[in-house]
């Protein structure tokens, strides 16, 4: 990848301090638009990988579902299963996009994921 | 009647403008910047791509395509499913072409074994090697049967030349295609 070291350093600040602050979660991943990790936290490393292409491939096509529908740009995606919920939030930054994915119990208030989610990437877009 | 048809290959070698060159509505894409520098390129695929063709005889083909890079091996299996046929494209300019096919190959031999397969082999009157006879070659060592062709995705009628083979591989694969679909 030719992204910068400072782009990487600022993800790291970024995720650690939405990690502190959302408490429990399964894992959040920071991945280009292009579907690869920049940083991760996660109990499994291959998973934030896997899950950085899979966030690419949902992105991109909720940017078409989004134009489709005229309903402007994408913002986010939020996935809800039977245990838990994936949020995924695009992120606009001066080097490439980012995604921010956050993956979390069903006991967690999608709220809170969500605000806490939004001020991260509204940190890494002021890169 | 309506088929879904696939197209795959490796990053780069053309699936996108492929798709662009015969498909009759805007085709969508889901094309983001490259952040690969061992991908010469600004935009790569990441979900799919689509288009539609109307064939004289009244069918009109649904075309996906993938992304090429392994680590979107998720959207192949998504692709494939209910799709009628498969065209793989190599880059002859690109390091290994040959190891190359293997990986789409391997990665959609339930869709090769159960429909019909194409292989276009792009940049071949600059890139001469391998040849056509190597690809055959190798396709027939792994026991698939299916045409190898030089192609220049841009050409609209080598395109479509593609698909036409495609079809034909599938009636004779199933005998009629329309009756079995």
């Amino acid at each position: 990848m030719n992204l910068s070291d400072a782009m990487k350093t600022q993800a790291e600040g970024v995720i650690d301090e939405l990690v502190n602050a959302i408490g429990d979660i399964r894992a959040a991943v920071i991945s280009t638009e292009d579907g690869f990790e920049l940083v991760s936290r996660a109990r499994d490393d291959a998973q934030a990988s896997r899950l950085s292409a899979m966030a690419s491939s949902m992105a991109a096509l909720g940017v078409m579902a989004g134009e489709e529908c005229e309903i402007g740009g994408f913002r986010s995606i939020t996935l809800e299963a039977d245990s838990g919920f994936i949020l995924m939030l695009q992120s606009t930054h001066p080097e490439t996009n980012l995604i921010l994915s956050v993956i979390a119990d069903s006991q967690a208030l999608v709220g809170k994921v969500l605000l806490y989610g939004k001020k991260s990437v509204a940190r890494l877009a002021k890169a | 009647m309506e088929h879904k048809i696939v197209l795959t290959g490796v990053t780069g070698a053309g699936k996108t403008t492929a798709i662009g060159a015969v498909s009759e509505i805007d085709p969508v894409n889901t094309d983001v910047r490259n952040t690969d520098a061992a991908v010469a390129k600004p935009f790569t695929t990441v979900g799919l791509d689509y288009g539609e063709i109307r064939l004289d005889g009244g069918q009109r083909l649904r075309l996906y395509g993938t992304p090429g890079q392994a680590r979107f091996e998720f959207m192949w299996r998504i692709v494939s499913q209910g799709a009628l046929g498969l065209i793989i494209l190599v880059d002859n300019s690109q390091d290994a072409p040959m190891e190359a096919l293997e990986t789409y190959l391997d990665g959609f031999s339930d869709l090769i074994e159960r429909t019909a397969c194409v292989v276009g082999i792009g940049r071949q009157a600059t890139h001469p090697e391998p040849g056509l006879d190597d690809y055959a070659n190798r396709l027939a060592e792994r026991g698939v049967l299916c045409p190898v062709v030089p192609v220049d995705v841009r050409e609209r009628a080598d395109v479509l030349m593609l698909l036409d083979l495609l079809l034909t591989q599938l009636e004779m694969k199933t005998g009629n295609i329309d009756e079995s679909f």
